[in-house]
């Protein structure tokens, strides 16, 4: 028997462009599954030659869902090149704009992209498993899922004076402070987005209890290693800074490889390695090389990385999580949850944040030349850690940028996953099958959505995302074709 | 509450792409004037949340600009047209909305179905950079009447 090809191309409802091929040994049973990034526009080259204190209105120009973690990241890259100690408003003023950027994009990721999987059905309709589908299947989630993110995003308008591409975390500090009725409005908005994400805890546990317990054993369920920032007594935690002791590699065990780890040396414990099939690159921790050191970021990672989170709620939903995983939790379908808690995190922290009557001092800025020709960055992006790193000449001019996004560190483990769920749904009769069927190719690409991928900022690219599957023998040639989209 | 039974009008546009930027810049424009019958907003693009907007406004005008729409060109004149809503089970959404498919929101969501118009611009380039097309500069001036009378003559 030929040995085939079944190609996904591209898979929807994720932030980019890439293709899924599953390759079939001559039984016709799946050897081995790769997820393509197919996508490409090189910021890192582009960027050299302009003044590093553009970098983070750039960088921001990356990705229009999370681009806030850049701006963060470039403006935090933008203090070591000056030199300077940020001022504490600065720092809380940006950790309160993060927890806001991570609120809206979770809230995407779950209401608005995967929800429709669960609530509606693996074999439901493909034309309607979408927010419209959820919107007439239950249109009580789909507005409050709306209502959420529209909360995320105005925090990060209120504070920036725009939600998309607000160039206001700049290298020293903040552009604008913010004054009362901003705290207030931010403060006002509270109530309804705790009910929403509780709401959201509720209708999703009770999905894992009866009808998602094959999707946890299967959709990406392995060891790894898990990498990330952790606060001060082991807290979770999302913003490098002074109350950050710095990243954290931890074993699918709770061993702890490394700790406290220096952006600044991210060279020593972090490697790419690059494929000819993708252009995203396959970041891992160097110690143990690139298949044992393969490792997952993110919010499982920053959930199992952590002793706690420091708020109530969120404490008892974190409990909650690793009776239901394990104290490490590997199963990469619980990223879903972990989002939830995670936005419950945000916004008890929001809250908190809010009584800090430091946060509405005027000092938010340390001005400086260049001091330093080098920098390093980073910030947990709602898909994990991002590290920004430059080297600029003695004008301030960029020289070299190397940015290692969330989503290239979680590139091995979607291959696995991808991997993992086509060797699980397809058998060797359904890859002979006339028609390939719909609902397990969904699977699959739902695998993919368990990490949220934001193919924009690890590619630096967009694209239109219908979707292509092809099923090819070993020569080449074409014996399926599904399109929609 | 009066707020809920105004006219909206809706102008899109990234600044920073040439002509598309011009629905944007005619909603800035109306904005300055401080309209008292009706409400503007000037978005980069259209979200979900949008949809809730729409719901409290008691008719909605779309202003966007075009590039292929064959009621605009080749004349320079924009085009004013009737909206409706697309049914809800052949609505798709991934990463952007659409002036139907926020109807479709509004009405499945909020149980809303305000009128809706959209005036469509003639437009030449969508390339990087601030300035309009000669052509789409003159009909931006025309939108603008337009959409002013459209507010008041609803309001």
């Amino acid at each position: 028997m030929q040995r085939r090809l079944i190609q996904i191309d591209p898979v929807t409802r994720i932030e980019g462009h890439a293709k899924i091929s599953i390759y079939l040994d001559s039984f016709g049973a799946v050897e081995r599954a790769r997820f393509h990034v197919t996508e490409y526009r090189g910021f890192e080259k582009f960027c050299e030659g302009r003044p590093f204190t553009e970098m983070a209105a750039i960088t921001s120009r990356i990705c229009g869902i999370c681009p806030v973690s850049h701006l963060l990241a470039a403006a935090k890259t933008g203090d070591k090149i000056l030199g300077v100690a940020v001022p504490p408003t600065a720092e809380k003023l940006r950790r309160l704009m993060n927890l806001g950027q991570i609120i809206q994009s979770h809230a995407l990721s779950f209401f608005h992209l995967s929800s429709p999987d669960f609530l509606l059905g693996w074999d439901s309709d493909p034309a309607k498993r979408n927010i419209f589908g959820l919107i007439a299947a239950n249109p009580d989630l789909a507005r409050s899922g709306i209502r959420l993110r529209q909360f995320g995003q105005s925090v990060i308008e209120a504070l920036g004076g725009r939600k998309i591409h607000a160039a206001w975390a700049v290298p020293g500090g903040v552009r604008s402070p913010m004054d009362t009725q901003t705290r207030d409005l931010i403060r006002a908005g509270l109530p309804e987005a705790f009910a929403v994400v509780e709401q959201g805890l509720s209708v999703f546990k009770q999905l894992l209890d009866h009808q998602l317990s094959e999707e946890y054993e299967v959709f990406g369920h392995f060891p790894s290693l898990f990498m990330g920032l952790v606060g001060q007594h082991d807290r979770w935690e999302h913003s490098s800074g002074s109350t950050c002791p710095g990243i954290r590699v931890m074993d699918s065990q709770g061993l702890v490889l490394a700790d406290r780890l220096q952006e600044n040396e991210y060279a020593s414990f972090l490697s790419e390695a690059v494929e000819p099939w993708s252009y995203l690159k396959f970041p891992y921790y160097k110690p143990l090389g690139p298949q044992a050191g393969s490792y997952r970021v993110g919010p499982l990672a920053r959930l199992n990385l952590c002793a706690r989170i420091g708020t109530e709620r969120a404490d008892c939903e974190l409990k909650e999580f690793r009776q239901r995983g394990g104290r490490v939790v590997t199963a990469s379908f619980f990223y879903h949850l972990a989002r939830l808690i995670e936005i419950l995190a945000c916004l008890e922290q929001m809250e908190q944040l809010l009584d800090d009557p430091e946060l509405r001092s005027t000092h938010i800025r340390a001005r400086a030349a260049v001091n330093c020709l080098e920098g390093v960055g980073v910030n947990e992006a709602p898909r994990g850690t991002l590290i920004h790193h430059y080297r600029v000449d003695a004008n301030g001019l960029i020289e070299k940028v190397n940015l290692i996004i969330a989503t290239g560190q979680n590139n091995s483990a979607m291959n696995r996953t991808v991997t993992q769920i086509a060797q699980h749904y397809l058998s060797t009769e359904q890859t002979q099958a006339v028609h390939l069927n719909e609902a397990l190719l969904n699977r699959i690409e739902a695998g993919i959505r368990c990490f949220d991928p934001c193919l924009s900022c690890s590619t630096h690219a967009a694209g239109a995302m219908p979707l292509h599957v092809q099923l090819l023998s070993a020569e080449g040639d074409l014996l399926q074709e599904l399109q929609r989209g | 509450m009066t707020s809920a039974l105004q006219p909206l009008v809706i102008g899109i546009g990234n600044l920073q792409r040439g002509d598309d930027g011009v629905g944007y810049r005619i909603a800035e424009a109306l904005l300055s004037e401080r309209p008292d019958s009706y409400r503007v907003f000037p978005t980069h693009q259209l979200m979900p949340e949008t949809a809730e907007l729409i719901a409290v406004s008691s008719r909605v005008l779309f202003i966007d600009s075009t590039i292929a729409n064959p009621c605009c060109l080749p004349c320079s004149s924009p085009c004013l047209e009737t909206l409706q809503p697309r049914p809800l089970a052949t609505s798709s959404w991934s990463h952007h909305c659409t002036p139907p498919g926020l109807l479709t929101m509004a009405e499945a969501l909020y149980a809303a179905r305000p009128p809706a118009w959209q005036l469509l611009i003639p437009s030449v380039h969508y390339n990087h950079g601030v300035e309009l097309s000669p052509l789409t500069a003159t009909a931006a001036v025309m939108a603008y009447s337009l959409a002013q009378a459209w507010g008041c003559s609803h309001a």
